[in-house]
């Protein structure tokens, strides 16, 4: 059995630093899998390499056994890889269902400007399904009364919702999230966590989730990996990687003492 | 009654400009929308209006099918700012097309035997009317309003907006940009060619600096954001210079001061003053019918 998402000795270099040196990282199946990590310490640069937003010096992308390394960043999506952002990023001039309707995108190809100039029966249809489609993602994050205002006029929180209705629009098996909580109070953490949660049992989808917050990935993820300085440092499941010595180190500096997990949480 | 039929041709007349620069500025604010803030459309124009000139004083072809070659030579070097596009960005791609504008120029005054150089051409039929006008710009509208509240609106919003993260979610860059550009030579094209046919002359000069400054001054003013900007830039600006006739030299004077002035009072143009205008009295009512 191919594991669904396979990244060899992936390196990245920004200039003279090495941002991701050499990672191997890959994803079984469904599941919440955890990446923690000091700043800097690679993370995002390797969600952006799996999701083709960064080209890698090195390495070589295999998703569910098809060799993705060279393919466009467009054509991700169709592959159903989603991912969400480190900082917000909706589009300002659409509304918010169709911030969400811009994560169907790739599912409606038969509607194409020409069929919608010339009116075309299939194209209305498509369009109103995506609709429909859009407005069942908002109200099963609880954002039905959102979708017809403009995201800038949400509060913080609602805009990450926003976010994940749209990588979840895109009917992903695989969705990358970067930092899903940044910046948020402990309340609006824990919706986000039950979602997450949800949403990877009932779909029976792979999520990557990067985080800072230790004791929520060690919540959420059955499997876990935490990198430092562009390498993978250490991967299992979140209890034995949380009481690795090293992972301990990279966190807490040296230790005369050795500290149980439960310190960490 | 001559006098009233001398008046009411003047409205015709100005009619017709307003018409032809919504369908130029239009054309800019369409390309726009895509992320590539081109001028472009000004050569554009300038191949149509040479296109179907030569074709009607030179070869006697009815002016219908005149229209058409000028457009087709449009819609096939529309293609070549994909090119650019690819490594440029912002200011430096809009200047490639500033570029594009200048050189077509050069070529306009110095392939003498055909454009007729510096001079230009005179005597091209007059037939552009102002029904056919009309119909010309409702079918742009329409093509614009479908454009703007389809699968294909949301897809150039979402990458004028933030290029990557369309990209993440399957927007083909490429593609989309082609569309727009396509559309914008399209109309940039029938207007060159209406214009033409409307003044019954033109010269190297008229596809020039001078008409970029206009017709952006149209859309500046107007407002990118909205498909409707262009029009009401297009109407203020004309209008405004219709005044200015007496004063030649001071048309180019208001085009750079109404610039500069919606950018410092309303970037957004005149479409967002109004859209804030709508949504102040929206309130008002509520606020007045919860009282």
């Amino acid at each position: 059995m191919n594991p669904l998402l396979q990244a060899s000795q992936i390196s990245v270099r920004f200039g003279g630093v090495i941002a991701v040196s050499e990672a191997d990282y890959h994803v079984d199946g469904p599941g919440v899998f955890g990446i923690a990590g000091p700043n800097g310490s690679g993370k995002t640069t390797l969600l952006n390499v799996i999701s083709r937003v960064q080209r890698p010096v090195s390495g070589r992308l295999l998703f569910d056994g098809i060799d993705y390394t060279h393919w466009p960043t467009h054509k991700i999506a169709t592959l159903g890889i989603t991912r969400t952002f480190q900082n917000v990023r909706l589009v300002p001039t659409l509304t918010v269902l169709e911030n969400v309707m811009v994560g169907l995108h790739h599912l409606t190809k038969e509607s194409g400007i020409l069929a919608s100039w010339l009116q075309m029966p299939s194209a209305h249809r498509r369009e109103r399904a995506a609709r429909e489609r859009a407005l069942a993602l908002l109200s099963e994050l609880g954002l039905e009364n959102a979708a017809h205002r403009r995201p800038q006029e949400l509060p913080y929180g609602f805009q990450r919702r926003v976010e994940l209705a749209r990588a979840l629009a895109a009917e992903p098996r695989l969705m990358l999230l970067d930092e899903p909580t940044a910046g948020m109070p402990r309340a609006d953490v824990e919706v986000i966590a039950e979602l997450v949660n949800s949403v990877s049992t009932r779909r029976h989808m792979a999520i990557v989730l990067v985080e800072h917050n230790v004791p929520l990935l060690a919540q959420l993820c059955s499997h876990l990996v935490v990198m430092l300085a562009g390498r993978i440092l250490a991967k299992g499941t979140p209890d034995n990687v949380l009481s690795d010595p090293r992972v301990i180190e990279a966190y807490l500096g040296k230790l005369r003492h050795r500290v149980s997990p439960k310190a960490i949480n | 009654m001559t006098t009233v039929l001398v008046f009411l041709a003047a409205y015709v007349s100005i009619g017709i400009f307003v018409l032809i620069n919504i369908l130029l500025a239009s054309s800019i604010q369409v390309v726009e929308s895509s992320g590539f803030f081109s001028v472009a459309s000004i050569a554009f124009a300038g191949i149509g209006a040479y296109g179907s000139a030569i074709l009607t004083t030179q070869y006697q072809v009815p002016f219908g099918l005149a229209a058409l070659p000028g457009l087709t030579i449009s819609l096939a070097v529309a293609p070549m700012f994909l090119i650019p596009a690819r490594r440029l960005k912002g200011m430096y791609l809009a200047l490639s097309s500033l570029a594009f504008v200048l050189v077509l120029q050069v070529v306009f005054n110095n392939a003498t035997s055909l454009t007729g150089g510096a001079l230009g051409l005179f005597g091209i039929p007059i037939d552009t009317t102002l029904p056919l006008v009309i119909a010309v710009v409702l079918v742009a509208s329409y093509l614009l309003v479908i454009l703007n509240s389809s699968r294909t609106g949301r897809a150039l919003r979402a990458m004028r907006h933030d290029s990557q993260l369309a990209a993440s979610f399957g927007i083909n860059l490429t593609t989309y940009r082609l569309i727009a550009l396509e559309l914008s030579a399209a109309m940039a094209s029938l207007s060159g060619s209406l214009t033409a046919h409307y003044i019954s002359y033109i010269s190297p000069d008229m596809f020039g600096f001078a008409a970029i400054t206009t017709a952006l001054a149209m859309v500046v003013v107007g407002g990118v954001g909205s498909w409707f900007g262009p029009y009401i830039g297009a109407v203020v600006l004309t209008l405004l210079q219709q005044l200015l006739i007496p004063f030649p030299n001071w048309s180019v004077i208001l085009d750079g001061v109404l610039i500069v002035a919606v950018m410092v009072i309303q970037p957004g143009g005149l479409v967002l003053a109004l859209e804030a205008m709508r949504t102040r009295s929206k309130q008002l009512h509520l606020i007045w019918n919860r009282s």
